[in-house]
């Protein structure tokens, strides 16, 4: 197994952060892409099926967490 | 032609009859077809055309001139007068074929000795080749063997007595340490005041070249103390013999001349020292990690301040600074606007930002940035010029510093251009040479971190809030407020931070004289700084931070001697005025090694952001400029106004800054005038003086040369797009119209389009519509792109239909990415002076190029006049006998 | 040896697509790979260049070893054990998957398991190295039944590695963009990674090949390598 590359992240775009850690040192798992959580609620209250199923899902579900580190 | 005929007949009857008495019909008929011949086909005056048959009767009873013979006649004279021209009958062509005739005569020019010539030129050549190699060749293998012997030496000593010795507690001894410095100092002193005789000084002098030399290619810190240590020991043993040796009492004007240069050298001198110690540790500063949880971050107010600049260039700017990686309820984003525009407003308003003005434009940026602090309320705030686009970074590189020591007030990241500023345009050096601000972001700042020295540039920077609070506010009183303020907040008790990873860039100045506006500001602000707020006194600065802004300040101050340095030679030319009162030996033997050791210890330091004299053209070129400035600042401080600097304007023709650069072509023109000069008296006047004579033109050689490549540089090329393109390297797809996807490689950019690279070429034409897929980390975009032109395995993409969710998407996946400037001195490799030399001589020829080619219409007659009469007599001179082919 | 179910949370996601291509970039990558049919469909050996009319598969022996005579190589190397034209034999499958553990011991074997998508994988006895991928389209209805499978996800009994896997991604829809968006915030078990839509892995079929052998220019071939490299790393995190 140990000679099988390991492609870390989706290979469209070589990721920058990735770089940018590479070349001056830190880890990358520190680095914390935001999200856009506006945009997630408009996306949801955009489309009543989602809408819907977000309502029925808030009083059972796990922790959101909002803002999560690269993996 | 029958009236001519006619005409003619009758003279020609005449003159036909009167010969006919002498000569035979045959002859007469000879005579007047080859008459008519001459007067018409070649066009000669009546009287030679009919004394020439004359001429020729007479040379056939000599030789047998038949058809063939008179072919190879006139191949042979064409042979050995090849540059004779048609008619062959006029003054010049009498006195080329004099000439030629002379030359032949005295010089061997025949086909053999010509082909011998040409085998010993040939010889020779590859003597001097072959002997370059070899030198070339011992100095590698020279250079390799001391790098081993160093290396030797610092292995044995690492091993185990230099390890012992390094840590002994001996050194804890904080008087032991002093003596140390203090012998240390002694011995340098010893140096440099013993008066050596003049073979003690070249004996001295080659042993500190020796060591020099063998330590070109060791690498590390040791090697550059070292070389540091000999650089100033030589300089200061330099300073010291021409204080006390070299000036010329009894002559009071070569002493004021004198004393002038002299002056001007103790300043290089200063400046010379004080770099060293400024940048013999550069900090290089990593960024620190912010804590998991990103509710604990603070908040950060950014601001983008803005006057008179269009609103394409705040675009961007203002739409990265929206997608900076920062939890959106804790980053605010407000454009200040002093020129209040309307459309600036509803831009705001269209991205969901804020956007604030202000009744007055009282103190330009600071004023303005002044006010924003009234209604904002951020923790940090971070500033960035319109033009300068963040990287999503930006913050998360930057803000650790704040969170690691609460005692910084500010994070500076360097000034980065995607566009190339008028030395790089229009010397077309761009990615080949480092550029001017290379130098003060890539070594001179982080050398400035080491000794908690760095200050605020002005943008592309955090600053916090409270710090800002306790000293008042950005300073308003100089021009430039931002170094103003840095100095403020580090005499209020806080530390300044520099991080030398470019997370922003920026438009260059678009032309030579709005760089210089720009340096002209950045002088006399400095200067004021000096005299409202002296950092050289008062409290709340140490002492190796007062040396920096010293130096700092020094920079702005190089205007009057670099002049002094282009003229000094001259006041010997002119007025063989002894302005450095010494034998020629010694002062070859001072100045010489001295600057060769200077020039190789700046090249070790410096090389990789600065390459060798790129300093002095730079310097040239603003110190005219900076000159009057900083002399007003520092009498009164208050004069002056604020001009801002003009980004984002367009050259659209080919022009030659005439008045930028009448400094430059004055100071020529007297250094020129002098060479021609001094030529005369190394001929004509007296011999004993010659020596230094020699050096003294030497001298005024690289200064013509200096000159000449800022010349050069206010010669402004034409920018033919409006948009800037930025060169990149990063991998995208693009998906065609059939659904298929192909990788590609997005190998530049600009705000409406991509060109890119693939290694799989579509079958697409021109006007095809392509769908752009790229990514900002995990999340990928698409982009309606048609394309606008393909060659080879390029492809140009423009793109359509941008919304401004997709503008601002464009802008995240290419300016704004964390990488997107990170290579920024990658390319250059380190300065190798001899090269430089050759790069710096061949802008500076063409630099005289230019001056002739686009010289003003008044001057063009004149000029056109003398290179047509420097042609024609090029063409009297005797030429060597080639080839003709005969044309039948 | 690894186990990978791959199912789709609805039928015509692109499941067995998805599998042929794993496969086929495992076993470039010099790992073995084994592929087994768990779907009456019976189309994986379509993928992977079995002949149409060859109809038999493990459903149509009583046992696996008489079935293992069924196993077939396709060009790249990859073996696979098409379903046959038994749909009854879908319900004892478990005997298949007992059997397959015999097959290879070695630490770079892969066994691929294609099933159909309205299995229930509590059906299959799933241990805590088995991982479960489930593929889906960014489109509304998966978000519902993602959102379902997560509530029985959270009641299950057994322990495996769950995923789930966006296919046929289209960054031009906004409905995807924005779905796709909200899923890899929202949705723990979202893959770090998306397989694009492209034509050439439907075309691909049609050239009974996979879409990495025809087009290795591709994005989809890109995706495919992302994937490997991806599983590679859940089952090493799961080993350490």
């Amino acid at each position: 197994m140990t000679n099988f590359a390991v492609k870390k992240s989706s290979i469209l775009t070589d990721y920058d952060i990735d770089n940018l850690y590479r070349k001056f040192g830190g880890a990358n798992q520190s680095y914390i892409e935001i999200v856009n959580v506006m945009k997630n609620k408009s996306t949801i209250d955009k489309y009543p099926l989602l809408k819907d199923i977000s309502l029925s899902i808030t009083d059972t579900v796990k922790e959101h967490k909002i803002n999560k580190s690269t993996y | 032609m029958k009236a001519n005929r006619s005409r003619m007949s009758f003279a020609e009857k005449t003159i036909r009859v009167l010969l006919s008495l002498f000569f035979s019909k045959l002859l007469v008929r000879f005579i007047f077809l080859k008459f008519h011949s001459y007067f018409n086909q070649h066009k000669m005056s009546a009287i030679a055309a009919f004394c020439l048959p004359f001429l020729l009767l007479f040379l056939s009873l000599f030789f047998k001139l038949d058809k063939n013979k008179k072919r190879k006649l006139k191949s042979r004279l064409r042979y050995f007068y090849p540059h004779v021209t048609l008619p062959v009958f006029t003054i010049s062509n009498c006195v080329r074929i004099i000439l030629q005739t002379s030359y032949l005569a005295f010089f061997r020019t025949n086909k053999a000795s010509l082909g011998e010539l040409k085998a010993e030129r040939a010889k020779t050549w590859q003597d001097i080749k072959r002997s370059v190699r070899v030198i070339r060749l011992v100095d590698k293998k020279l250079v390799k063997a001391f790098k081993h012997a160093w290396f030797i030496g610092k292995k044995k000593s690492q091993q185990a007595n230099y390890k012992r010795i390094s840590e002994a507690n001996v050194w804890q001894s904080q008087i032991l340490k002093v003596a140390f410095i203090m012998l240390l100092f002694f011995a340098v002193a010893v140096f440099v005041t013993v008066p050596f005789s003049v073979e003690a000084q070249a004996v001295f002098i080659s042993l500190i070249l020796i060591v020099a030399y063998s330590l070109r290619r060791v690498e590390g810190q040791i090697a550059t103390i070292t070389m540091i240590t000999l650089s100033v020991t030589t300089s200061t043993r330099y300073l010291w013999w021409r204080y006390t040796e070299t000036l010329n009492w009894d002559d009071p004007l070569a002493l004021t001349l004198g004393i002038g240069l002299l002056l001007a050298e103790t300043y290089a001198w200063l400046v010379l020292i004080l770099g060293f110690f400024q940048t013999i540790n550069p900090l290089n500063r990593k960024p620190v990690q912010l804590p998991a949880d990103s509710s604990l971050w603070p908040s950060v107010d950014i601001y983008i301040p803005t006057y008179n600049e269009p609103l394409s260039v705040v675009k961007p700017t203002a739409i990265a600074a929206q997608s900076i990686d920062w939890p959106a309820d804790k980053l605010n984003i407000y454009i200040l606007d002093d020129g209040k525009r309307p459309e600036f407003a509803e831009f705001a308003k269209q991205i969901g930002i804020g956007y604030l003005t202000r009744p007055n434009n009282n103190h330009a940026k600071a004023g303005n940035m002044n006010h924003a602090m009234t209604l904002t309320d951020g923790d940090y705030i971070a500033i960035f010029d319109c033009d300068h686009i963040p990287a999503r970074s930006f913050l998360q590189v930057t803000m650790g510093q704040f969170i690691k020591d609460e005692k910084v007030c500010l994070v500076q990241t360097p000034h980065h251009f995607f566009s190339a500023d008028p030395f790089e345009r229009n010397l077309n050096n761009q990615g080949k040479i480092p550029n001017e601000n290379m130098l003060f972001y890539g070594l001179i700042q982080d050398g400035n971190d080491m000794w908690d020295a760095t200050f605020f540039c002005g943008s592309c920077a955090v600053l916090k809030r409270e710090a800002l609070d306790k000293i008042g506010g950005f300073a308003v009183e100089t021009v430039t407020e931002d170094a103003h303020t840095a100095l403020r907040m580090q005499r209020a008790g806080y530390k300044t931070t520099y991080i030398n990873i470019p997370q922003a860039a920026g438009l260059a100045t678009d032309s030579l004289s709005a760089h210089v506006g720009q340096r002209i500001r950045w002088a006399r602000g400095m200067a004021q700084i000096f005299r409202l707020d002296n950092p050289l006194l008062g409290k709340g600065l140490n002492l190796a931070q007062r040396m920096c802004y010293l130096n700092a300040m020094l920079h702005f101050l190089s205007g009057i001697p670099r002049i002094v340095f282009l003229t000094a030679p001259l006041a010997l030319i002119y007025f063989n005025a002894a302005i450095i009162y010494a034998p020629f030996l010694a002062i070859f033997l001072y100045i010489v090694p001295t600057l060769l050791q200077v020039k190789i210890t700046n090249s070790r330091i410096q090389g990789k952001y600065r390459y060798s004299f790129w300093g002095e053209v730079y310097e040239s070129v603003l110190a005219w400029y900076i000159l009057k400035p900083t002399t007003v600042a520092l009498i009164n401080p208050n004069k002056g106004k604020f001009n801002v600097t003009e980004k984002g304007g367009l050259n659209d023709t080919e022009r030659y800054d005439w008045i930028i650069s009448k400094p430059y072509i004055f100071l020529l023109l007297i250094n020129v005038v002098g060479m021609g000069y001094g030529i005369l008296r190394l001929f004509f006047g007296d011999t004993s003086q010659i020596g230094v004579l020699l050096i003294s033109m030497l001298w005024a050689s690289y200064n013509i040369i200096i000159l000449g490549a800022a010349v050069a540089v206010a010669a402004e090329a034409k920018q033919i797009r409006s948009s800037h393109r930025v060169n990149a390297n990063f991998p995208a797809a693009i998906r065609l119209a059939n659904g298929h996807t192909i990788k590609v490689k997005i190998t530049d950019y600009s705000d409406s389009g991509v060109g890119i690279e693939t290694q799989h070429i579509p079958t697409c034409r021109v006007n095809d519509k392509v769908e752009l897929l790229m990514s900002r980390g995990l999340k990928q975009y698409s982009f309606a792109t048609y394309i606008c032109n393909t060659r080879d395995k390029q492809i140009g993409l423009t793109l359509r239909d941008l919304d401004i969710e997709k503008q601002k998407a464009f802008i995240q996946c290419t300016f704004s990415r964390a990488d997107a400037w990170l290579d920024w001195q990658e390319n250059f490799k380190h300065d190798k002076p001899s090269y430089s030399f050759s790069n710096v001589l061949k802008v500076s020829l063409r630099g005289f190029k230019n001056l002739i080619f686009h010289a003003p219409n008044e001057l063009k007659p004149l000029i056109e006049f003398s290179s047509r009469a420097i042609e024609f007599i090029a063409t009297l001179l005797p030429t060597k006998p080639k080839k003709v082919f005969e044309t039948l | 040896m690894k186990r990978v179910f791959v199912k789709g949370i609805k039928g015509g996601t692109g499941t067995t697509s998805v599998v042929a291509n794993l496969a086929c970039v495992l076993k470039k990558s010099k790992e073995q790979v084994y592929v087994i049919d768990l779907d009456p469909k019976s189309d994986v050996g379509l993928h992977l260049g079995l002949a149409w009319a060859h109809e038999y598969g493990w459903s149509n022996y009583p046992t696996f070893n008489e079935a293992s005579c069924q196993f077939h190589q396709d060009s790249d190397g990859v073996i696979f054990l098409p379903f046959g034209s038994n749909s009854q034999a879908q319900f004892s499958s478990s005997r298949i998957i007992e059997g397959c553990k015999q097959i290879d011991n070695s630490d770079n074997a892969w066994l691929l398991f294609d099933c159909p998508a309205h299995i229930d994988v509590t059906q299959y006895s799933l241990n805590e190295d088995d991982i479960f991928l489930e593929v889906v389209n960014c489109d509304a209805i998966c978000h519902s039944l993602i959102y379902k499978r997560l509530q029985t996800l959270s009641q299950a009994a057994g322990q495996w590695q769950h995923y789930f896997l966006a296919n046929r991604y289209n960054s031009a829809s906004e409905l995807e963009f924005d779905l796709l968006q909200l899923w890899q915030s929202e949705i723990p078990l979202l893959a770090s990674l998306y397989i694009n839509k492209d034509e050439v892995i439907k075309e691909a079929t049609a050239f009974r090949n996979v879409a990495i052998n025809c087009a290795p220019y591709s994005v989809a071939n890109d995706d495919f390598e992302t994937l490997a490299g991806w599983l590679v790393s859940r089952v090493n995190q799961d080993e350490s």
